[in-house]
């Protein structure tokens, strides 16, 4: 059975990526650098923002440093900085 | 308070108050009261105007309530030891960096107005000393500011020191509700004191009316207790957090546009800065302001309100064992809230971590290369001469000369308002458009387009991709100004937004 991971976009992700959320396929060794690379390809518009945001997996801050893998069903938070006021 | 009443007795009663006997007897009883609702009436107002005349002063002096006339006096004298007794009214720094006085115990009136904070369990004569006894400064009195200032003034902190160097402009009110209709033009620290100072005379109310910056931001914010990120740009969000990080002050940081906001403490309690989880600013072209992006009024007011909480929360240590989090704000989201668990401050972090590499306060507009204010600056990217002005369009359309007039903004803001017989395609989906505008010259090759946006940045790339693409062999200009600048200049009745 295929199993899935999951993207929640925002602020400016949301709007670059035009949809608020994601479905992705999980496979294994999904680290950062591939995440990225999966991101862009579905959302090439995200390129800039990518680079500057917050990652956070299912709730908590991810360390994009770190020997992370994605799990299934994990849900994966794409925050950008926001600095309107 | 001397000078209050010297600056109120201009005001000159409009009404005689002779209501005595005398005029009982000639008058019927339904006509004596609705004489009298009458002067209850003029009466009023005339309290309200001097209350507001007052307010004025106050915020001016700058102190609030009881402690005006004290604070007033110190000042009296402090002018009088710097200025050889010359009078200032000088309202920003010198003040704000007399001593906070601290207090032992609320007055009657003050457990009069904070009853029901008082009675709250947990919360009690403590935490309202507590609050009565910090200082807390709003760096900013936009959209985040304005409920977050009024709350906190309310709630009854001690000082509220307010930093804005903008002025309130009637493109504020559907989300700055700390302003009004009849103060367009005054400064916005100003205007939000005033409002502040009349909601609770007892907050004392101190106005920095300036753009903070690294060769002021540090001194400023080492007299408060709290600093409140308010603000609406990249540039002031790194330089507050660097100040904060610098005099060891938790930041409540506060940010929101279009149906999005974000809420996080820096700096507190052993949790992460600024840097830590932004640590490259985004590039310019990717930040969207107010202005331009769009905002729901509400969604900065709400973040305002959390923002005002928290900073309560720290004042009076309710959330001493709460972790650092971030909470995301989404307002058209079926979850219209989450909050991110974050970690420690990093130990790598150049501002916060063990070995920082920063240590005093930098070039923060540099370090960003984006401008310490929220204002849209006017690009130059194509020469003057393929430009084309308000006044020489009009020409073009007094003469009916034949053209194309393409407008490259969003549709969204095409609805509000365009100029007759524009086509509109936005200037992001130009590239994959421009057959369109082929068809618009009509079987004409040579017939010249005008391109036009709203302020006359978008409008310029557009000319670039228009002539890139040889849509015309005639010529190709956009509108200086757009048409903002063709509402200033040639058509008044045309809509500004």
């Amino acid at each position: 059975m295929t199993q899935h991971f999951k993207v929640l976009y925002f602020a400016s992700a949301k709007d670059a990526s035009k949809t608020d959320g994601d479905k992705f396929e999980w496979s294994d060794n999904i680290n950062s650098e591939v995440l990225t690379k999966l991101l862009l390809d579905r959302h090439p518009d995200l390129a800039p923002i990518l680079k500057v945001s917050m990652f956070a997996v299912n709730m908590e801050y991810m360390d994009q440093d770190l020997s992370w893998t994605v799990q299934p069903g994990d849900e994966i938070a794409i925050i950008p900085p926001v600095s309107g006021g | 308070m001397d000078r209050l009443a010297g600056d109120s007795s201009s005001f000159k009663l409009p009404l005689q108050h002779s209501f005595m006997a005398t005029t009982a007897t000639t008058e019927s009883l339904e006509v004596r009261v609705k004489r009298l609702e009458q002067e209850k009436a003029a009466l009023e107002q005339e309290v309200r105007a001097l209350r507001l005349e007052q307010s004025i002063a106050l915020a001016s002096a700058p102190a609030g309530g009881a402690r005006a006339q004290k604070q007033q006096e110190q000042q009296q004298q402090q002018c009088a030891n710097t200025n050889g007794g010359a009078a200032t009214n000088d309202l920003t720094a010198s003040s704000a960096f007399a001593p906070f006085e601290k207090v032992a115990a609320l007055t009657n009136p003050e457990i009069a107005r904070y009853g029901r904070q008082l009675i709250l369990p947990g919360f009690g004569i403590q935490a309202q000393m507590d609050l009565r006894n910090c200082s807390m400064l709003v760096v900013g009195a936009g959209g985040l500011g304005a409920s977050c200032a009024l709350y906190l003034g309310a709630a009854g902190v001690g000082r509220l020191g307010i930093v804005d160097h903008d002025t309130v402009d009637i493109s504020n009110l559907h989300r700055q509700v700390i302003h009004n209709e009849a103060r367009q033009g005054m400064s916005k620290a100003r205007s939000a004191a005033l409002s502040v100072q009349l909601l609770n005379p007892h907050c004392e109310v101190i106005v920095h009316e300036l753009v903070l910056e690294s060769s002021n931001a540090q001194e400023i914010i080492n007299a408060y207790d709290i600093v409140i990120d308010a603000t609406d740009n990249v540039a002031t969000r790194y330089l507050l957090n660097d100040a904060s990080v610098l005099g060891q002050k938790p930041l409540v940081s506060g940010s929101a546009l279009r149906l999005d906001g974000q809420l996080t403490i820096y700096n507190y309690r052993g949790g992460p800065c600024y840097r830590c989880l932004f640590p490259t600013p985004p590039p310019s072209e990717t930040v969207t302001n107010c202005s331009d992006g769009g905002v729901l009024g509400v969604v900065p007011g709400i973040i305002g309100c959390l923002q005002a909480l928290e900073a309560i929360k720290i004042a009076t240590g309710l959330n001493k064992e709460d972790p650092p989090t971030m909470t995301l704000f989404s307002a058209n989201s079926s979850t219209m809230f989450r909050t991110i668990k974050l970690r420690k401050r990093k130990a790598e972090c150049i501002m916060c971590g063990d070995s920082p590499t920063i240590t005093k306060l930098i070039d923060y507009v540099r370090f960003c290369g984006s401008s310490a204010t929220d204002k849209t600056p006017d690009l130059f990217l194509i020469p003057f001469n393929e430009r084309i002005t308000c006044q020489s369009y009009n020409e073009v359309l007094k003469g009916r000369v034949p053209h194309l007039l393409l407008d490259v903004r969003e549709k969204v803001q095409f609805d509000i308002c365009s100029l007759p017989s524009s086509l509109n395609i936005p200037l992001k989906a130009l590239p994959n458009e421009l057959e369109k505008v082929k068809a618009s010259l009509e079987g004409q090759p040579d017939r010249p387009v005008y391109v036009v946006c709203r302020r006359g940045n978008d409008s310029q790339p557009a000319v670039r991709i228009l002539q890139e693409n040889g849509i015309t062999t005639g010529e190709v200009k956009d509108m200086v100004g757009g048409l903002e600048r063709w509402s200033n200049t040639i058509d008044p009745d045309f809509p500004k937004y």
